[in-house]
């Protein structure tokens, strides 16, 4: 344990492996400057992961090793005895902090020396070759706990010669993709570091406990906001005052829908990113498989939603589960009549889907006070698709790591009709709420059901098993 | 979240600032400072709009104890201009407030449903606006029988005021005395048998003076039935409104989704990171476009680190053995080699600035190619970048050359 209480890890390695990705991801968090360019960490940054007032641990993003080798032949000519040898390194970090040619190297060595255990970063896309072992001789005579990383940001062409090398000096080598591995890989790559000097253990396993917990409450705040979200936009109309002919305020009203509709995915979109500690995404790039230039327009709605023959099956599914509820209220007497009439209407809605996404009609005939009301959603094929839009964004969103700065791009496939893939029960649920909504706004108890659906659909996404590059 | 010892302010004032958060537009969310109790998140509220109706739903009971002097005021008009109808007024001061109390219970308190002048006030709807609205209802109605017993005492106080009942049905006579003992529950003094026929033999007769003997007896029992009845239950009912009000704003995010979403929103995440130097920002560093050719130079060259294929004959490897090693190979060679080989994966350190000095300090003009063979091409921007922040950092006025081949130079 550190002076402070609490584990302490330095990350280090060559320059421009994957330090601060590593540091980024593990504290999930993308406010940490990555950048492809080499040597863009230049002085060692600590970061603290805290649990209310709590320290849990603290990682250090070192600077790279850039004169490895010449910090060797130093504290080889001034050693005696492998005893002494953490003694002279720490008699060079003393003598040379403020020599520029070595500044980098004592940044990285002196909170190893401090105390901190070592989490080894490497691109096994280089090969071994003698810097990166005057590298790992140096860490080695630290006598730190430490464990190794190779980060394959290319093919990991050379991995089988680094992990040979790197298991003579570390107890654990682990292959860890900070911009790739799934959020469980990160608590792996924790509880590895938990298991490599005792004292530590208890302190980073509360780390994991607290990090699953935060992702739990994620994806349930994440799952109110689109509760929240589809409330808003299915129930969501337009009063227009009559100002010429028909048709045209029906296309201008059109027109102000759908930038209102568009408003809305994009501040849902906002808030998924800031709920998981996305603050620096691209937002142009990142959405860029979801833009389009009308969502009334069927023709370009329709790919986000259910196909035609599913969707009248599923609907049937849905009218059956609002029938039962109604045969429920009658205590049997109603003979499963409302479930029959239940499944045949929500077939037939269904089925006939497709037509007008929103509902345009005159609400007031009153002379001089004449107005027509454009929505809300009367479509289910339509909700169906504004509902898939803004999963397939949380979807997007739970996916991206914190060390990533481009934008995640879902493999093209997994773009079109992925409710299809969906469980067939949920999917039927979903538009059974769908339906409701529809209808009217959801009580408290309701939304808490959407929730605890969304949540499930939310998980099941995940085990759709959908790549990202 | 706060506990209710925090939250000091009336339970209007709370359910007002919750509501403004309700009314808020979403780019109200996510001003300002985070927060870290529920208390501070409706402190925040005061700078935000505040819902105009509610003035309205707080005037409520107002309009309760208003409607207890009309209603009053008209039965002493109503049906025959001769005094108060003894069945009319239960009717209208105990039957129909003790069902309306019954139901109030039952909506609001059980069911967590709101009156339907509600819509007037506020869209919004969940469990702790349903109990503001119960309590309102609750002392509207308390306030509609005590406006209507005062009225009838200030009557009593000044002119004369007759209670009378009658039918025309002789059955219902003894059902009526019963119906009077009922109310006393046997906790109050009931009107004796005398004064119940002697009310119903007035309205018969007309003969009133005989009634006013018994207008004050008539009146103290009527105001014992109506407290029994109705106030002492709204009173009670209050109080668990009240309670259950006070414990329902302090966890008010738990029966509101949309409120729970705002305050998870602002608050201050129970786990995060904190950063003990101020963030580092990317530093810009210039890209110069350097030359790219298809084949490397044919002469020889130190070849750093990362060997490319197929280099030409008599190139010297550096950063393989020591360092001591390579510096003794750069002064034997310094004049002689030109070119270092570097493969496109290799990044570019102190120990290979060191020794591009050493070689222009032996009398060499070193000449950088980089072999871009195994370099993805989205990592070139960053490649090019890397090298020129080199050469800048380290002052090295060098010339560097893009290979496009990799095997071959």
């Amino acid at each position: 344990m550190t002076e402070a209480g609490f584990p302490l890890f330095a990350v280090v390695g060559h320059p421009n492996q994957g330090k601060s990705s590593v540091v980024s991801t593990l504290v999930q968090d993308d406010h940490i400057a990555i950048s492809p360019v080499s040597g863009t960490t230049r002085e060692a940054h600590r970061y603290h992961l805290m649990l209310g007032q709590e320290t849990l641990y603290e990682l250090v993003d070192t600077p790279g090793f850039q004169r490895a080798r010449q910090v060797l032949d130093w504290c080889t000519a001034h050693s005696d005895s492998a005893a002494d040898r953490p003694r002279v390194l720490a008699q060079f970090v003393e003598i040379h902090r403020d020599e520029p040619g070595f500044a980098d190297d004592c940044a990285l060595l002196a909170p190893i020396l401090a105390g901190a255990g070592i989490v080894y970063v490497v691109d096994p896309d280089q090969p071994f070759n003698a810097t990166f072992e005057a590298e790992l001789t140096l860490l080695a005579w630290t006598a730190q706990p430490r464990l190794a990383l190779l980060n394959p940001i290319g093919q990991g062409a050379h991995e089988a010669e680094w992990r040979a090398a790197l298991q003579q000096y570390f107890s654990l080598v682990r292959s860890f993709n900070p911009l790739l591995a799934p959020f469980e890989q990160h608590l792996g790559l924790l509880r590895g570091m938990a298991e490599i000097h005792a004292p530590w253990r208890a302190g980073l396993l509360r780390s994991v406990e607290a990090l699953q917990q935060q992702r739990l409450a994620r994806h349930q705040q994440a799952a109110d906001l689109l509760v929240q979200y589809l409330q808003s936009v299915l129930r969501f109309h337009l009063k227009l005052p009559v100002i010429g002919a028909v048709e045209t305020i029906r296309a201008t009203g059109l027109d102000q829908y759908n930038r209102e509709l568009q408003r809305r995915e994009r501040d849902l979109q906002k808030q998924l990113a800031r709920l998981y500690g996305h603050s620096q995404l691209d937002w142009h790039s990142e959405w860029q498989a979801l833009r389009t230039t009308d969502l009334t327009d069927a023709h370009e709605w329709r790919a986000w939603g259910l196909s035609r023959k599913r969707l009248t099956s599923l609907s049937a599914g849905a009218g059956v589960m609002s029938g039962l509820v109604v045969d429920a209220a009658t205590g049997g007497a109603s003979l499963l009549l409302g479930a029959l009439v239940g499944g045949a209407l929500g077939g037939l809605a269904g089925g006939f889907a497709g037509r007008d996404p929103l509902t345009f009609e005159l609400v007031s005939k009153v002379p001089g006070y004449e107005q027509w009301q454009l929505g809300p959603v009367a479509n289910q094929a339509f909700a169906t698709a504004l509902a898939g839009r803004a999963l397939r964004s949380w979807y997007q969103v739970r996916l991206r790591n914190h060390a990533r700065r481009d934008s995640l791009l879902l493999a093209t496939q997994d773009l079109s009709r992925w409710l299809d893939g969906l469980e067939r029960k949920q999917q039927v649920q979903l538009l059974f709420w769908l339906g409701k909504l529809l209808k009217r706004e959801l009580n408290e108890n309701e939304q808490s059901q959407l929730q605890t659906l969304l949540l499930a659909l939310g998980e099941q996404m995940e085990s759709l098993g959908v790549t990202a590059t | 979240m706060a506990d209710t010892t925090a939250l000091r302010k009336s339970s209007t004032h709370l359910l007002s600032l919750g509501l403004s958060w309700l009314d808020a537009g979403d780019s109200e969310q996510v001003k300002g400072p985070a927060i870290s109790s529920w208390d501070q998140f409706l402190q925040r509220a005061e700078n935000l709009p505040s819902p105009t109706r509610l003035i309205w739903a707080r005037l409520w009971p107002l309009l309760g104890a208003v409607n207890g002097v009309l209603v009053l005021s008209g039965l002493l008009v109503w049906p025959d201009h001769s005094g108060v109808h003894l069945l009319l007024f239960l009717l209208a001061f105990w039957l129909m407030p003790l069902l309306l109390l019954v139901w109030t219970a039952l909506s609001g308190l059980v069911l967590g449903r709101t009156p339907w002048w509600r819509l007037l006030i506020t869209p919004h709807r969940d469990r702790v606006i349903a109990l503001w609205f119960a309590r309102q209802s609750l002392l509207a109605q308390g306030l509609f029988c005590l406006s209507g017993l005062a009225t009838l005492w200030l009557m009593l106080l000044t002119r004369q005021v007759i209670f009378y009942w009658s039918t025309s049905i002789s059955a219902v006579s003894d059902s009526v005395a019963s119906l009077f003992g009922v109310l006393s529950l046997g906790l109050l003094a009931g009107p004796q048998a005398a004064h119940v026929s002697a009310a119903e033999a007035g309205a018969i007769t007309g003969w009133e003076s005989a009634l006013l003997a018994d207008s004050w007896l008539w009146a103290s029992w009527l105001t014992q039935v109506v407290a029994l009845w109705v106030l002492l239950p709204v009173i009670l009912l209050l109080l668990v409104c009240q309670w259950r009000l006070r414990r329902g704003l302090a966890h008010w995010p738990q029966w509101d989704h949309r409120l729970r979403l705002r305050f998870e929103q602002l608050s201050e995440p129970a786990l995060r990171y904190r950063a003990l130097q101020p963030e580092q920002p990317v530093a810009s560093t210039s890209r110069r476009d350097f030359p790219l050719l298809a084949r490397g130079p044919e002469s020889p060259g130190f070849v750093w680190q990362m060997a490319p294929a197929g280099l030409p004959p008599g190139s010297i490897p550096l950063g393989e053995s020591s360092y001591q090693s390579d510096q003794q190979a750069i002064k034997t060679h310094a004049l002689d080699i030109r070119c270092w080989f570097i493969a496109g994966l290799a990044v570019p350190t102190g120990d290979l600035a060191d020794l591009l000095r050493l070689h222009l300090a032996a009398g060499g003009r070193p000449q950088l190619c980089i072999f871009l063979k195994g370099v993805a091409p989205e990592r070139i921007d960053g490649l090019k970048q890397s090298w020129s922040a080199f050469l800048d950092r380290n002052g090295l006025p060098l010339e560097l050359q893009l290979v496009r081949a990799g095997d071959q130079p």
